[in-house]
């Protein structure tokens, strides 16, 4: 009996070793394996698995090429999506394909050396990026890492139905974020409880905006906070202004206690202007998730002042992870995928080798689909061809999620009144130079 | 069974041993894999320099240069103080609040089971559903409970922020939590007072103790030994809160809510700060262990076994 019981107790113990054994001997038949497979492996979250987009693209791309797109659920918000992507990666995942919304994610798989190089890869797969993407295209020590799948552009879309409610012209460009707020106290009626203005006020690009489009850098040459320049006071007034000060726009707390959110101005019809990312027609154009009985037009960003005649600029990319299991598949996925975003998805592709025809059908792609709202030439002025330059949309830099993060922490406190404007510049400036100079 | 007995401890025969070990083994297996080991190697990653995304790299040691960071961190040990309040607001309200519902519910209530399906089901509840229907009862303009008080005169500037105040959001959410764990508290003492002979509180009601003192000079030294093994399993649960206020504030507004949990798995997985948030969870570790023996050695002066 002692000895069953001592060998069973010992089997026990060497399961999970025995469970461990053994990989290393089907890694090569594994590999070959896995270069037959017709199946590309794609990280997705929660809202992408949902998304009727993400469906229509990937069924479109397995009937062009055979390959079937298996999406690996990252279960949970969309803020947590790369809290966990980060750990799978560094666990040795080997699921293929990330999108990288945020130039702070990309900064960081890249930095990690996450990202599969893709010159090679691609030759292989007969893509040619330089065609596709040209100037869009970002390399790294000389290698290509990721690709492009759109360019998010800044403009501000508005709810006409509110403005002809409350008997207000439409808004024209060229203009100004004075002409703005004047704009939005015309249309804000807190009896019926709409307000002129919505932001989403969870993202804190939008708390140094203004000096973002003055080309003003989050960065001292000494490479410490300049968040002691006078424009990053006056672009986190600005925001605290909107909703306090002018009231054409939810408070913070407000925004906070309503549960609002970044797609609570396409779902609830509510408010009557939005600056926002050109990825946002995808939502205006997608009435099965966004039913709407009100159309919406389009209007370039305005100016922050003479020095501020910028637009915000951002953009994803598509990219393959080191560890890939099926990268020539992952190649193809990618490139694919990159290049036709915005036919499911809407927004602005990242391309320079869209021909005017093209273009056009791009854009009237949008149009069509927003059911007459806007034109193409209301797209184009607003998107492609308007009196603005062009400058990052967020603080990309050493430590930028921790410089970000503390931005928006202090942004929290004097948005809610509970703490001062000067005392919230001075605890972004304290706190983000012992992160920024820490050695 | 054969059982030998010495002048002090009863001893099993080795063939007993051989079948409590078949029993304990699968248990212990598992203790070893998810519990000592994650904790020896949190240990381990504490003392190396492993504080960047990128490839698992585990071979520089610092030894406590992670832990002098700690200390040196103000935004860390104003998590620790953070979770610290935390812990007193909920360890008092949910000892106190449970102790008084098994008061209630030892006596002969009219609808006593549903009362005790009532007192049950938000521990059953998932965390993000509390979230969210405290977030709308809590909501300070257009909230149920907001609105009640506006009725019964409190001035609108007076109205509490619940969760939205930098004052209040902590008190607010340790109340949310009591909420939702009295149940398990309830029933464990629940359980206590059944056990309390009733013959003690005849005998105390026939030398005229009203119920303050049958409450104090009966009750609870009787259940004490219970109110122990609460509380201490209370303050280690409360130092390890993280989805209620994960769900509900995030540890906001500023970093109003940013208890220890929060902070380590922000270090961790937000900045990619492994060891550094070893280092952190270690501490906390440390910092609970001290709280429990300091519990354990004052029990002496009020737990009658």
């Amino acid at each position: 009996m002692r000895r069953f019981v001592h060998f069973w107790l010992a089997s026990l113990l060497l399961l999970p070793v025995a469970s461990f054994a053994g990989g290393g001997q089907e890694g090569k038949a594994g590999e070959q394996k896995a270069a037959e497979e017709k199946v590309v492996t794609v990280f997705a979250s929660s809202k992408a698995m949902a998304d009727n987009s993400w469906t229509l693209r990937n069924d479109a791309f397995e009937k062009e090429t055979g390959i079937k797109v298996d999406l690996q659920l990252v279960p949970g918000s969309e803020e947590d999506f790369y809290d966990k992507t980060d750990i799978a990666v560094m666990g040795g995942d080997t699921t293929d394909c990330i999108r990288l919304t945020n130039p702070l994610n990309i900064a960081r798989y890249v930095g990690a050396g996450f990202l599969m190089p893709l010159d090679d890869l691609l030759k292989k797969v007969g893509s040619d990026p330089q065609k596709v993407f040209g100037k869009f295209l970002k390399k790294h020590d000389g290698k290509l890492l990721y690709l492009p799948y759109e360019q998010s552009i800044h403009s501000v879309y508005y709810n006409k139905k509110i403005f002809d409610e409350a008997g207000v012209p439409y808004p024209k460009a060229p203009w100004t974020w004075d002409d703005y707020i004047a704009t939005a106290k015309k249309l804000t009626n807190k009896d019926k409880g709409i307000y002129g203005s919505y932001f989403v006020l969870d993202w804190e690009y939008y708390y140094y905006m203004i000096a973002r489009q003055r080309n003003i850098s989050a960065y001292k040459a000494d490479r410490s906070s300049n968040y002691d320049t006078p424009a990053f006071k006056e672009a986190m007034k600005f925001m605290y202004d909107l909703g306090e000060t002018h009231k054409v726009q939810p408070t913070f707390k407000e925004y906070r206690a309503n549960k609002y959110g970044w797609d609570t101005w396409a779902a609830t019809g509510k408010f009557g202007m939005i600056c926002i990312g050109s990825w946002f027609t995808g939502l205006l154009t997608d009435e099965v998730t966004y039913p709407r009985d009100w159309d919406w037009g389009i209007v370039e960003t305005p100016a922050a002042g003479p020095s501020g005649k910028n637009n915000l600029m951002a953009g994803g990319v598509w990219a393959v992870l080191k560890k890939a299991k099926h990268t020539l598949n992952a190649a193809r996925y990618a490139a694919w995928v990159s290049e036709r975003w915005y036919v499911e998805g809407g927004g602005i592709p990242a391309r320079v080798n869209l021909t005017e025809a093209e273009v056009q059908d791009l854009l009237g792609g949008i149009a069509g689909k927003s059911r007459g709202s806007v034109t193409v030439a209301d797209l184009k002025s607003a998107l492609l061809q308007n009196s603005l330059g062009v400058v990052d949309e967020k603080v990309t830099g050493p430590k930028a999620k921790e410089y970000t993060d503390i931005i928006y922490r202090q942004a929290e406190l004097y948005m809610s009144g509970e703490q001062p404007l000067d005392e919230t510049m001075k605890q972004i400036k304290e706190q983000s130079d012992k992160i920024l100079l820490q050695k | 069974m054969q059982v030998r007995s010495s002048s002090r401890l009863t001893r099993f025969t080795p063939r007993d041993s051989s079948t409590a070990l078949l029993f304990i083994g699968p248990f212990f297996l598992g203790f070893v894999l998810f519990n000592l080991l994650p904790l020896f190697y949190s240990i381990f990653l504490s003392l190396v320099d492993f504080n960047t995304l990128g490839q698992i790299r585990t071979d520089r040691f610092v030894w406590l240069a992670n832990y002098a960071r700690a200390f040196a961190d103000r935004l860390a040990l104003a998590s620790y103080g953070r979770s610290f309040l935390f812990s007193l607001l909920y360890v008092a309200g949910i000892i106190v609040a449970s102790l008084f519902l098994a008061l209630l519910l030892n006596r002969d209530l009219y609808l006593r089971t549903l009362s005790r399906t009532m007192i049950y089901m938000p521990y059953v509840a998932n965390v993000i559903a509390i979230g969210m229907v405290w977030s709308i009862v809590l909501n300070p303009y257009n909230g149920p409970v907001n609105a009640l008080l506006a009725l019964v005169g409190v001035p609108e500037e007076s109205l509490p922020q619940w969760l939205l105040g930098v004052r209040s959001s902590l008190p607010t959410l340790a109340g949310i939590k009591v909420w939702q764990n009295l149940a398990f508290q309830t029933i464990v003492f629940l359980a206590a007072l059944q056990e309390v002979p009733r013959e003690l509180y005849e005998c105390a009601q026939i030398d005229g103790a009203g119920w303050w003192r049958k409450l104090f000079r009966i009750t609870l030294p009787l259940i004490s030994p219970t109110t122990f093994f609460l509380v201490v399993v209370t303050v280690i649960g409360s130092f390890n809160s993280f989805a209620l206020v994960k769900a509900l504030t995030n540890g906001g507004p500023g970093s109003a809510t940013r208890i220890i949990t929060l902070f380590i798995y922000e270090q961790a997985f937000k900045y990619s700060y492994y060891s550094y948030s070893n280092a952190l969870a270690c501490l906390l570790f440390l910092f609970i262990l001290a709280v429990t023996v300091v519990q354990w050695r004052l029990q002496k002066r009020w737990v009658h076994y």
